[in-house]
């Protein structure tokens, strides 16, 4: 039975008063909803959310809504394609987890069409080439599994002999070292008699995939990697399989696809598949039989011949061919509209969120609304591009280390329930696909459980929820923003940066883009003063899709605290082309950004702060005055103080400049406080808090040569401590009115 | 077990492809719970009622460290059954889109209790504490 729920999404999260925002919801059955524009506050544990009601839209209708998740490539065949001897399918292929169920390779024509052929895997992981002709239908079945991670090429088609047959014939030269094929990689051939395959008009084409039955769907999606799939007018022979193994292009092809590296890129990759038509082909009724790529697979992947000498795929495009398709991939929902929605011209920035209620039901579609014009001298960096990457993330559900981590045992809350439940909706970049490879891309435009006001992780509040205490007492303390966010930095750079003198960051401001780092820098360079209010931020390098810009992508390399590692091989974004990973090992730390840096995370229960000597150098009393001292912080929301979760730390061998100061540093962390992994060379025991007096938080000061300033509080708990512990709230808002003041700071 | 031909051990096929290295857990797991029994006294069970998180002594944070890393088809966690006010033991799935067992009688009105009901219950599986303690 479905969980009863009322979810959705907007096409838009970065909007301005006046836009026409489009809302799509389902449901578990249908109701009537009601639609209000609120102004997000607090979300409170028990569910309560302080907010202002802005206005209400007409109701609307909401029907469950169906997504089609797995990623694939549709082909659409205005006319039939010529064929003088028999139809060949081809492909190259690397399965991940063969057996199980059915995955297509290869696919003309919907469920149940008069004529069709499937050129896939069985549920023992067999390979099979299905035709249906009428009444007639004929599978050809290899008689040996294929192996995980092992290179075949396959074909189905006529046998020389007549009737259908099926042939997958492991490559030569597999680049086994990543492979699960540790064991024997044998042929796998059958053969059956029954009717030959065509491919008739107006019936889609799919690769890694096969039309469903219902209109525009696809199911029965492929897990691995797939190559140059082609169509030939050939029998299945030896001929046709040695060439293919060979890496010869058969002479009787007659149309291929290109899965891998556009040469004169970029972009290097893009949503529409390049077919490559023959002779015969070129000037027939094909305009193009180009594919449309669809649910985002993984490209600029390893090949059948890459040979492990060159890692980025720019330098030899020939051995990044493939693309890795995952049966849980997932780049837009496509649901149908349910309301159009226009915000009042005159709605100041700020975060707003649009609340669907019906049949005692309610789910907020968050908003972040910028100012037209610039309506403050202060900003708050919405880190919308570190909500996606934590986007529906099932920690308690799905991660073995996920209560090693907490320090305490998982609790899940209805919210957990419904995502574990509905894995349509999608995945996060800290989970792993069903195959087990990391999850490179995260879209918005599904929704977002876990950005909601009232969500609790298991670590408790993060991203949006904790970023709301930090507005919610900004606005209590009279203190306007302006709202921007990463999606609006990657776009515009520095430029959106410039009219302000301060900006606060939210409390996790994990992923950045280039264009994104750049810019904080040029705005610091050119005297802008930044308010970290988090920590381990500044962390990874990923990048938005150029195409899909709602989608980012995150390829983590093999270090870092790390969810998962990337292929070898695969640490270029297909975006940009760039090295991806840690900051720190791209040559621009943190630490030379904010003066601190990822160095510990424990998230049992938050410590608090001790002022350092420099807490009383004149440059920086204003920061902590009217705090009595020695410590402070220690009470909120978040683990109970301020030092929390994950936590940075002043280190000059990484970055700090040498003549930042340092304000407090933190104190009480617990033992699941443990320093970074990227900072242990060898395991050694004594690496928590306890033992290690570099897994800590530090308040950092730093005025820059051209007078811009950071000021970090190396915690991600300090947000939760606003409004309650009133040192927090008195440093933070010293810091804040000192850094609206024109007057030069002391340095 | 005998194959075909009377020979006792395995198929060529089951020899090939099975993971020797459940073999090693296996060794390791009794290890280890021989290890725990040891440390696992009414006053350590005790030391988590009073105090399910934070800092432990030594014993008690072997125990937990063991708890915590098993992997999670099977595993107990708490569902907060009412907002902020009660919290239910359930078993996770391991399976995703497969719902979790949320069938458990235990239900706690304070999180400190759920989470030491946890501990205690994982104590009993294995047979390391009566399920009176």
């Amino acid at each position: 039975m479905t969980r009863r729920h009322l979810v959705g999404y907007t096409d838009e999260w970065s909007v301005v008063g006046g836009d026409e925002v489009t809302v799509m919801l389902s449901a578990h059955d249908e109701l009537t909803a009601h639609v209000d524009l609120v102004r997000l506050g607090v979300g409170e544990r028990g569910g309560r959310v302080r907010e202002e009601h802005i206005r209400s839209y007409p109701d609307v209708r909401v029907r469950p809504a169906t997504t089609w998740t797995g990623s694939c490539v549709r082909i659409r065949m205005d006319a039939e394609i010529p064929v003088r001897r028999a139809l060949a399918a081809t492909a190259f292929l690397m399965p991940t987890m063969p057996g199980g169920r059915a995955q297509i390779v290869f696919a003309h024509g919907c469920e149940g069409a008069e004529h069709r052929w499937r050129l896939g895997l069985d549920a023992e992981g067999r390979p099979f080439w299905t035709v249906v002709d009428g009444a007639d239908r004929v599978t050809a079945r290899g008689r040996s599994p294929l192996v995980a991670g092992a290179w075949y090429a396959l074909a189905g088609g006529t046998a020389a002999a007549g009737g259908a047959v099926v042939v997958a014939q492991p490559l030569p030269r597999s680049p086994a070292w990543r492979a699960g094929a540790s064991h024997a990689v044998m042929p796998s051939f059958g053969e059956a008699l029954g009717p030959s395959a065509r491919c008739v008009a107006r019936s889609p084409m799919f690769i890694a995939a096969a039309a469903a039955e219902t209109a525009d769907g696809w199911d029965d999606c492929f897990d691995g990697k797939l190559e140059a799939p082609a169509l030939h007018d050939a029998l299945v022979d030896d001929r046709l399989v040695d060439a293919l193994a060979d890496g010869l292009q058969s002479e009787r092809e007659l149309v291929s696809w290109h899965l891998g590296v556009n040469e004169d890129g970029p972009p290097f990759v893009g949503s529409v598949i390049p077919a490559r038509l023959s002779e015969r082909l070129v000037g027939a009724d094909f305009a193009d039989l180009a594919g449309e790529c669809l649910n985002a697979p993984t490209r600029c992947v390893t090949g059948r011949r890459w040979r492990g000498v060159e890692h980025d795929f720019r330098r030899v495009p020939e051995e990044y061919g493939a693309a890795h398709f995952h049966s849980d991939d997932l780049d837009d929902c496509r649901w149908d509209p349910a309301a159009q929605v226009s915000l009042p011209p005159a709605l100041p920035s700020g975060v707003y969120a649009l609340r669907v209620t019906g049949d005692d039901l309610v789910d907020r579609l968050p908003l972040f609304v910028r100012a037209r014009r610039p309506s403050s001298d202060v900003a708050l960096l919405v880190p919308t591009a570190s909500y996606l990457a934590y986007a529906n993330d099932h920690p308690a559900s799905d991660g073995d280390l996920a209560e090693a981590v907490a320090g305490a045992t998982p609790v899940l809350r209805d919210v957990d329930l419904l995502l574990h439940e509905h894995r349509e909706w999608g995945l996060s970049c800290y989970d792993v696909h069903v195959d087990g490879s990391g999850v490179v891309h995260s879209s918005r435009r599904r929704p977002v459980l876990n950005m909601r006001p009232t969500h609790r992780y298991h670590v408790g509040e993060w991203q949006l929820p904790a970023d709301l205490q930090l507005v919610a007492w900004l606005a209590e303390h009279g203190i306007d923003i302006d709202i921007l966010t990463d999606d609006d930095l990657d776009e515009h750079g520095s430029q959106l940066l410039a009219p302000y003198r301060t900006v606060i960051t939210g409390t996790h401001p994990e992923y950045t883009t280039t264009v994104m780092l750049d810019a904080v820098e040029e705005w610091l360079d050119a005297g802008g003063r930044l308010v970290y209010v988090g920590a381990n931020g500044f962390y990874w390098r990923m990048a938005y899709d150029r195409e899909q810009p709602w989608m980012i992508e995150v390829r983590r390399g093999h270090a870092g605290s790390r969810a998962w590692e990337s292929g070898a091989g695969e640490v270029h974004l297909q975006s940009t082309g760039e090295l991806a990973g840690l900051w720190r090992h791209l040559g621009r730390t943190p630490q030379q950004l904010t003066g601190v840096g990822y160095a510990a995370q424990g998230f049992d229960r938050s410590g608090s702060y001790r002022l350092l000597t420099d807490s009383r150098d004149p440059r920086a009393a204003f920061i902590t005055a009217g705090v009595p001292g020695p410590t402070f912080g220690g009470d909120g929301h978040i683990g109970g103080g301020a030092a929390g979760q994950e936590l940075d730390r002043y280190d000059l061998t990484l970055g700090t400049p040498r003549d930042a100061l340092l304000i407090a540093t933190s104190k009480g962390l617990s033992a699941n406080y443990r320093r970074c992994v990227e900072e242990l060379g060898f395991t050694v025991a004594g690496t928590s808090a306890l033992d290690d007096h570099r897994a800590r938080a530090d308040v950092v000061y730093h005025v820059r040569p051209g007078g811009g300033a950071v000021f970090s509080t190396g915690s991600i708990a300090w947000a939760g401590a606003l409004g309650v512990d009133p040192d927090v709230d008195r440093v933070t808002r010293n810091v804040i009115e000192r850094f609206r003041d024109p007057a030069p700071l002391d340095w | 077990m005998t194959n075909d031909n009377g020979s006792s051990m395995p198929s060529r096929r089951r020899r090939d492809r099975r993971d020797r290295d459940v073999d090693v857990l296996e060794l390791f797991l009794e290890r280890r719970r021989d290890r725990l029994a040891a440390l696992v006294t009414g006053p350590l069970i005790e030391e988590h009622r009073h105090r399910p998180i934070g800092d432990h002594s030594p014993g008690l944070a072997a125990v937990l460290v063991a708890m915590r890393e098993q992997p999670v088809a099977g595993k107990l966690a708490l569902y907060e059954s009412v907002a902020d006010r009660e919290w239910q033991v359930i078993r996770l799935a391991g399976e995703r889109a497969t719902a979790h067992d949320l069938s458990g009688p235990d239900h706690h009105s304070s999180l400190a209790d759920a989470l030491h009901a946890v501990f205690v219950q994982r104590l009993v599986e294995w047979g390391l504490a009566g399920s009176g303690r």
